[in-house]
């Protein structure tokens, strides 16, 4: 690290090509807390070139910040410093930054001294005065190392603070004995404000003192607001997009029957249904079949006919008329002819345990509805027979 | 008194914040419209999953019933039924259309007609020379998933006035054949 006060120890540090930081202080750069000072020193026609105002810096920390009158710390450049310095790639830093930054940080009130030397004998002090955490007061005074001109340079301030503590610091020479050394709260420091630098750009083109209205800020803050909502209601949209590209591509090809999605649905259910369900019908030709094989093992029986109605024809007369049938409730006909055995006794007699047999091996109810004898000639013989009509249900 | 400064920022913050606050109620406007969509969602996988499982029903479907097409007339009609592979006689004559109707399953149509035959007064006759064959050949019929037979009668006809053999009869009313007629609901 690297201070230099003057021109002349600039192009020095410069031309030494020591890859430190050079801190500028001293005549290079002029520091005021009060803004009538400097612009009086930038405006003023001799050195007006010569100097380069830089944007303000905030001098007060806390509360303090946000008073009406905010305190700031004025400061301007040297021109041809800047110029010097505008390639060195080590940092350049400005001393007025660090005192500033190391004062608002004590908290407490204090008078920062500091400055460098300036030639052989003579100082270049900067002071710097806090007062509740706000820099209130710079001065700059030129003095020989000596206690009692030292004194008597900052004579006024002592007397305008006498409760503040003052801190001697870097890279002014150890204090000399002297009125200021032997006051209460007095310090040395050293290089305490110049541990952790604070980097400020220094500007080549003068900078406004009026502090700026920050309209840049505010309209980013703005934009970051519209950000969000765009961004939120963005997502929030694209879900849906999403969600509706989703329907119509899972649709695709369907619309006609989800148009109707129950009843096609239903559709293909009750055609599987229909499918896989047996006929009703099935069962009757089980039942005539069964009833078929054990009427047929009855003696001399001949079979006219056996019928096995439909569910909904067992009591449907007009079916049941054009087959010429009065059993109303039956699941089924028959008439056959029974070779009449004399021995059994009436028509009725002899069927019952015809019946008997018949519904033990079908396991259907029977019963006889009326009879007739006929008779049948064959070859010369007559046979009689009975003419028996039955009926029944199949459980 | 505010700085000019802390004025702007605080305009500047105010927006910000009142665009971050409209965002809630936009994003929950939307997003009850996205579960809207999701639900209708579901539903059209829901369905669509349970309407491709059962497609293959249609395939078996056409398979197992001839189109109201195919069989313009009764003649047609009785090639269709075919009963002489089962080893029965029909008298193609006398075959006569007596009714169509839909076909109603829970009295829902399921796109088929069936179309009813008979040869007179009692229904549809077929005969076989022996009771053995008749019944074969009835067993057979009562098979097909595309017929419908109603009340049945077995019968024996003696052959003997008419100078004929014996026959057994196998008379069956609302004897009906189940065709499958355009529906265009279904894919």
């Amino acid at each position: 690290m690297q201070l230099v006060s003057s021109f002349d120890q600039l192009e020095e540090a410069l031309a030494v090509g020591d890859r430190t930081p050079i801190l500028l202080g001293g005549e290079l750069v002029y520091v005021s807390s009060d803004i009538d000072s400097i612009e009086s020193v930038t405006n003023a026609e001799s050195i007006a070139d010569q100097y380069v105002q830089q944007p303000p810096r905030v001098a007060a920390r806390g509360s303090a910040t946000f008073a009406k009158d905010k305190a700031r710390l004025f400061v301007a450049v040297q021109k041809a410093a800047i110029l010097a310095c505008s390639n060195y790639k080590n940092g350049i830093y400005l001393l007025a930054d660090q005192y500033l930054a190391y004062g608002l940080s004590l908290k407490t009130n204090v008078i920062v001294i500091g400055g460098g030397v300036f030639n052989v004998e003579s100082l270049n002090i900067e002071v710097f005065v806090f007062t509740g955490q706000k820099l209130v007061k710079t001065v700059e005074r030129t003095s020989s190392n000596n206690g009692a001109l030292v004194d008597a340079a900052l004579q006024d301030i002592m007397q305008e603070f006498p409760e503040h503590a003052i801190h001697w610091c870097s890279p002014l020479p150890p204090p000399p004995f002297g009125e200021l050394s032997r006051r209460m709260g007095f310090a040395e420091v050293g290089d305490a404000p110049l541990r952790s630098l604070v980097k400020r750009k220094v500007f080549s083109k003068a900078q406004t003192n009026v502090e700026p209205t920050g309209w840049l800020p505010a309209a980013s803050l703005v934009l970051l607001g519209g950000a969000i909502f765009a961004a939120g209601a963005g997502l929030q949209w694209s879900n849906l997009t999403s969600a509706r590209a989703e329907y119509k591509n899972e649709i695709l090809g369907y619309e006609e029957a989800y148009q109707n999605s129950t009843q096609s649905l239903d559709l293909l259910r009750h055609r599987d249904y229909l499918l896989k369900t047996e006929a009703e019908h099935k069962e009757r030709v089980q039942l005539i079949d069964l009833m078929l094989s054990h009427v047929a093992q009855v003696d001399g029986v001949i079979i006219e006919h056996i019928r096995f109605y439909d569910g909904d024809a067992a009591n449907n007369q007009a079916i049941q008329s054009s087959f010429g049938l009065d059993g109303q409730g039956d699941d089924f006909s028959i008439s056959i002819k029974v070779p009449i055995d004399e021995a059994a006794g009436s028509a009725r007699d002899q069927a019952e345990p015809l019946l008997a047999e018949l519904t033990h091996k079908t396991g259907m109810t029977i019963r006889v509805i009326d009879h007739s004898q006929s008779k049948l000639t064959i070859g010369k013989t007559d046979r009689h027979y009975w003419n028996y009509r039955l009926g029944g249900t199949t459980q | 008194m505010m700085s000019n400064k802390q004025i702007v920022l605080g305009i500047g913050g105010l927006a910000c914040l009142t665009f971050m606050l409209a965002l809630p109620p936009v994003w929950s406007n939307i997003g009850e419209i996205v579960k809207r969509q999701a639900a209708s969602n579901e539903r059209l996988i829901e369905w669509k999953a349970a309407y491709q499982a059962l497609l293959p029903v249609n395939q078996r479907w056409d398979k197992t019933f001839i189109s109201l097409k195919e069989v313009p007339d009764q003649l047609s009609l009785t090639r269709v039924v075919n009963v002489e592979q089962y080893g029965l006689r029909i008298d193609t004559d006398r075959v006569t259309q007596v009714g169509s109707e839909e076909v109603l399953l829970n009295g829902m149509p399921v796109g088929l007609q069936k179309l009813c035959i008979g040869t007179g007064m009692q229904g549809l006759e077929m005969s076989s020379d022996n009771i053995s064959n008749l019944r074969r050949g009835m067993q057979g019929l009562a098979a097909r998933p595309d017929l419908e037979l109603g009340t049945i009668e077995y019968a024996y006809v003696s052959g003997k006035d008419l100078k004929q053999p014996d026959t057994y009869v196998a008379r069956v009313e609302g004897f009906c054949v189940r065709v499958r007629v355009s529906n265009e609901v279904a894919l």
